[in-house]
């Protein structure tokens, strides 16, 4: 049997096989394929990382992991060159083609949503939205210095009633075991899954008015959820996804110190008191504190703008207790 | 639940001799249906610390053989910690959680159990339990699919009301259908959303082209009389045969399905173009993407009668394809991603190739749609230069 036949038939055995696509893509280097060699390395290399690799494999799919390194570094050089010359250098493209470039040239990750509870179709995996894309936010952020206020208020009175974010009744704690009954990541909530707080709201007035200007999803027993949220210095809060992709996830930065990180996906932002950072909480994400300070920012959820009014009623119908 | 069988569980001979002894006692207890003895052994095991896979599957069989489901669980947990691929562990684990009537845990579960096996293949001794895997959950989910709708009703918001896209996500949530993602061979512009097909009426420029169906149709057929089938050429050449090897290798270079070229990678044929006057005329309406040695592509497809082409995806997710049916035989069918759609003569289909697709005529007639590509409506006047300047091949 011919080398190709014997491929096919493995393939045909096993679509997955890592060593099927390893040979494929080596097949189109040889045929100087260097944009479908790189899809089956790549694909070999997805397929690797849902498995046990091991023995011989392992070093099949390190040496695929070098060859592809190498045909994206190649590439990407070339793409730099082509996009140079035609007068697009690297500070005159927009920011989805610097992305776009760095993810061929294998130099950030693609993420996607992968929602824990409930996926909704047809909607883009956006890691960060743009704060100017919501008319609601400049309001909002004005309203930093009182709401700020208002948290030392809480601070200097409630500052035992904060309570550790990840509880034992949480639905998906396995990324933050460590973070269990922890006070290093805990919150004081004005509203939990759509249950208001009076006390607490009563002592924030100013808060809850100026949130209120958010399309927050009101739906009984599930949202919205509005809270003060305290990252303790040191502490790490590792890698995570959020249940629901019907909803954006924001947080309003009231106390930052130096050295605390945001990442989503593959793009890390700094807090920064009073500017809003918007972000689909269901792509990968991760926050860290590395001062000596409690980090504290007020979070809260709105509707996804790609949801239709149709859409919200239909999805408040299902969600609702 | 069957039995442990046989020496499906004997040990890696890498553990301490004495762990050896006790798994293989252990099992051969469980094998005579003496579980409390079994799981003695096993409970030895892991007070002693053991974290050896198969020796916190059996303490979890054992268990469950005397009737402790806490302890069951509690011996899962330990092996999932360990092995978080253990398929027989997970399928357990869902057993327990929709014991403890925790549906949303048991469904969960078992599909992550189903998730592995999908990717690694079930072992011969778990086949049986796969098997009942999968029924329990098809159970499961549709008792959880019906209970939602049940719920929508009484608020209000039956089934026939839903709109599209709530109508797919439930049907995701109940595992009847799969949700496919983007998936380009070459290249990949970042947040752009996974719809399979676009809704036509959201384009201005569709009505014009369908209305123009019957025209382009007897431009089509003109050069069938008087061309035949002679310059319809395989869509599929060989010297792409190696990069083609996983998908439709049975069609390099077969005419089961060819293609006859206006335009082919922004080169256009003047000839034919002078043939099709008026196909050409009415896709300049279209938003083609217009790059020099790369598009747009304008073709004729022919897929013969009793031909299939099999699943796979495109290259640019910045582009979206179009198909104008312009011959149609009943018995030919179109697939993106979860959705199975039917060609119907005069009536566009624009859609995301770099979503798994695939197409069959299972007529005994040939079928020839219009296939052009057009930019994503989600990309700016800006973007689009840029990828002109990226992607041009002059």
């Amino acid at each position: 049997m011919s080398d190709e036949a014997q491929l096919a038939r493995l393939l045909e055995e096993r679509p997955r096989s890592v060593e099927a696509h390893v040979r494929i893509a080596e097949g189109n280097e040889r045929a100087r394929r260097a944009d479908l060699a790189i899809y089956h390395y790549r694909t070999a290399l997805r397929l690797a990382d849902c498995q046990e690799v091991k023995g011989p494999l392992a070093e099949i799919v390190a040496n695929a992991r070098d060859r592809l390194a190498m045909l994206q570094a190649a590439a990407h050089v070339e793409r730099e060159r082509r996009l140079t010359r035609r007068g697009l250098p690297p500070e005159r493209r927009s920011p989805r083609l610097v992305e776009a470039l760095d993810i061929a040239g294998g130099r950030r990750r693609l993420y996607r949503q992968e929602p824990t509870a409930f996926t909704y179709p047809g909607l883009p995996s956006i890691q960060f939205f743009e704060r100017e894309d919501f008319d609601w936010v400049p309001a909002l952020e004005a309203a930093t210095p009182v709401i700020r206020e208002e948290l030392l208020g809480l601070l200097e009175t409630h500052a035992d009633q904060f309570e550790a974010y990840v509880q034992h009744n949480s639905i998906a704690p396995e990324a933050n075991k460590a973070l269990l009954g922890s006070r290093d990541w805990s919150v004081l909530s004005l509203c939990e899954r759509g249950w208001l707080s009076p006390k607490l709201v009563d002592r924030c007035p100013a808060t809850w008015q100026a949130i209120l200007g958010a399309p927050l999803p009101r739906i009984s027993g599930w949202g919205p959820t509005v809270t003060f949220s305290l990252l303790k210095g040191g502490a790490r809060i590792a890698p995570h996804n959020g249940m629901f992709n019907t909803r954006l996830i924001c947080h309003l930065p009231l106390i930052v110190p130096e050295n605390c990180g945001f990442r989503v996906g593959n793009d890390v932002r700094q807090w920064k008191e009073g500017k809003l950072l918007i972000f689909d909480d269901t792509i990968e994400h991760e926050a860290w504190n590395e001062s000596d300070e409690d980090r504290i920012v007020l979070i809260f959820d709105i509707w996804r703008p790609e949801l239709s009014e149709q859409e919200r009623s239909e999805l408040t119908a299902l969600f609702s207790d | 639940m069957a039995l442990a069988r046989g020496c499906a569980y004997e040990s890696p001979m890498q553990a301490g001799a004495d762990q050896d002894s006790l798994i293989r006692e252990g099992a051969q207890a469980l094998r005579q249906g003496r579980a409390t003895e079994a799981r003695a052994c096993f409970e030895r095991l892991a007070a002693a610390g053991s974290t050896e896979p198969i020796a916190l599957l059996l303490l979890a069989i054992s268990c469950r053989h005397t009737q402790d489901p806490a302890a069951e669980e509690a011996a899962l947990d330990r092996l999932l910690g360990v092995d978080p691929r253990s398929v027989r562990g997970m399928i357990m684990k869902a057993d327990c959680r929709g014991f403890a009537g925790d549906q949303a845990g048991a469904i969960g579960y078992y599909r992550a159990a189903l998730g592995v096996v999908e990717v690694s293949g079930a072992a011969a001794d778990d086949a049986v339990e796969v098997e009942r895997a999968r029924s329990t959950l098809r159970q499961l989910e549709d008792r959880a699919h019906s209970n939602r709708e049940a719920l929508m009703s009484a608020r209000g918001a039956p089934p026939e009301s839903w709109s599209p896209r709530f109508a797919r996500a439930l049907d995701i949530a109940a595992g009847r259908r799969k949700l496919y993602v983007q998936r380009p061979t070459v290249f990949t512009f970042p947040e752009l959303p996974n719809v399979q097909y676009y809704d036509p009426e959201g384009f201005p420029w569709v009505a014009a082209i369908e209305a123009a169906t019957a025209a382009v149709r007897e431009e089509l057929r003109a050069l069938l009389t008087s061309e035949g089938h002679d310059n319809f050429r395989p869509y599929i050449q060989a010297k792409e045969g190696a990069a083609r090897l996983d998908t439709n290798k049975g069609l390099v270079e077969s005419k089961d399905w060819s293609a006859l070229f206006l335009s082919e990678n922004g080169r256009p044929d003047e000839r034919l173009i002078a043939r099709c006057p008026r196909t050409w005329e009415v896709l300049q309406g279209a938003p083609l993407a217009d790059i020099p040695g790369w598009g747009p592509t304008v073709m004729f497809s022919l897929l013969k009668a009793g031909a299939r082409i099999a699943a796979h995806t495109g290259m640019f997710n910045t582009r979206l394809v179009c198909h104008l049916p312009l011959i149609v035989p009943p018995g030919c069918f179109f697939r993106v991603g979860n959705d199975v759609r039917e060609w119907q003569e005069g009536k566009i289909f624009i859609f995301d190739d770099t979503i798994e697709h695939e197409a069959w005529n299972d007529s005994a007639e040939d079928r020839v749609v219009l296939i052009f590509d057009i930019w994503r409506p989600e990309l700016s006047a800006q973007e689009r230069r840029e990828l002109t300047a990226l992607f041009a091949n002059a």
